[in-house]
């Protein structure tokens, strides 16, 4: 009888330990998914080091959001039971995912060099497959869009802009699929077109 | 020991003529190698675009429906680069040789000074590579402004002398909308005044 009762106890205390275990599992799931929104992927943080880096002096980090796909695939079906005007729901299908960062360069900082950025930012950025598309300097700004080299179609569009304005380092990264925007144009050209074939 | 000099030179002499005419083929037959800016000092001005075709076509898909003729135009064009550079006591010299190195490698490929405009101390040039009578297989317009900036155009594609002007308007390149208008045919100049 005895060793029915211990065999029974041990067995209410794994189950014991697998309840303790799984919520530990899911709270540190819960934990590093929440972080996950304050964290910038492996590739936009290189490219943040990189141009912090080659922009020298002090940087304070002052945000960095990241959205991934599964956050907005969760958003894009639950906007499906709000009613929503077609222009904005377009908008939210077409953005896959995107990743912010803003940085302020300490005071008292040296100059920045825009040619030396450039080079800094087209070297990070060509490793991994991207090429510069605008790139702008003028006094104390330097805008940078980064497009992949291949592979940019309408239904897989990603794009990586870096501004700097003043003290003010913004670093933006989004995907995004065009083809709900596109269709969305096409509708109001419809509109139009039959408009005008009632007239 | 002796004969395996010349063998290594003549490798290694073989592998830059290969690799030198490998960067030739990779530049498409309207394109013209401006080679590497850099941003002026002193916060200067400086601006670069570089759109490839598959952007460009990207771009088309939303003019399609709208406006298929641009879209139909844009689908044409397969490299655009635009240069603008401010030009201070530093870079002034670098960026005039420059300019007139590739005004030299454009004649000496065959382009067509289709422009020439020289006032004050202004400097307009438009080249034209043309296939035929029919095509435009690039388009390249440098601009020297004195003491102010400099600009580098490049335009690769397939494009009608008679759509110019629609890529001068649409890029806002008014020396190309300029010659645009005067290689349109006169019946379609016609079409438009009406």
């Amino acid at each position: 009888m005895n060793s029915i009762k211990q065999v029974k106890t041990a067995a209410t205390g794994r189950k014991g330990y697998l309840i303790i275990l799984t919520l530990l599992a899911t709270g540190a799931l819960c934990v590093f998914g929440i972080t996950g929104y304050f964290r910038p992927s492996s590739d936009t943080a290189a490219l943040q080091r990189s141009i912090i880096k080659s922009a020298g002096g002090q940087w304070d980090k002052k945000i960095a959001v990241r959205v991934g796909w599964c956050t907005m695939a969760f958003v894009r079906n639950g906007l499906r039971f709000i009613p929503l005007d077609p222009e904005p729901r377009a908008a939210i299908e077409a953005l896959r995912g995107v990743e912010v960062g803003v940085y302020n360069q300490a005071p008292g900082a040296r100059c920045i060099d825009p040619g030396a950025m450039f080079s800094v930012t087209d070297k990070a950025m060509s490793r991994s497959g991207w090429t510069r598309a605008v790139g702008v300097a003028n006094e104390n700004e330097f805008v940078a869009v980064y497009l992949p080299s291949k592979g940019i179609s309408p239904g897989n569009m990603k794009c990586r802009v870096i501004v700097l304005h003043g003290e003010t380092l913004v670093v933006v990264s989004a995907r995004a699929n065009l083809k709900p925007l596109i269709e969305i144009a096409r509708s109001h050209l419809d509109r139009r077109e039959l408009s005008l074939a009632f007239r | 020991m002796k004969r395996l000099m010349p063998i290594t030179a003549g490798i290694s002499i073989f592998t830059m003529i290969a690799s030198a005419a490998l960067c030739a083929e990779t530049l498409l037959p309207g394109q013209i190698d401006f080679g590497k800016f850099s941003p002026p000092g002193a916060g200067g001005e400086f601006v670069e675009v570089n759109l490839s075709s598959s952007l460009i076509s990207l771009g088309a898909r939303f003019l399609e429906k709208e406006e298929p003729d641009v879209a139909r135009l844009l689908n044409s064009v397969q490299l655009v680069r635009v240069n603008v550079i401010g030009l201070n006591d530093e870079n002034r010299a670098d960026i005039e040789k420059r300019a007139q190195r590739i005004r030299k490698e454009l004649e000496n490929k065959g382009w067509e000074r289709i422009v020439t405009a020289q006032k004050d101390e202004q400097d307009v040039g438009v080249y034209l590579k043309t296939h035929g009578k029919e095509t435009v297989q690039g388009v390249v317009v440098l601009v020297t402004e004195g003491k102010k900036e400099a600009v580098f155009i490049n335009i690769v594609g397939d494009i009608k002398p008679e759509q110019l002007a629609q890529l001068g308007d649409r890029l806002h390149i008014d020396p190309l909308k300029k010659i645009g208008h005067a290689t349109e045919k006169p019946e379609e100049s016609e079409k438009s005044e009406k």
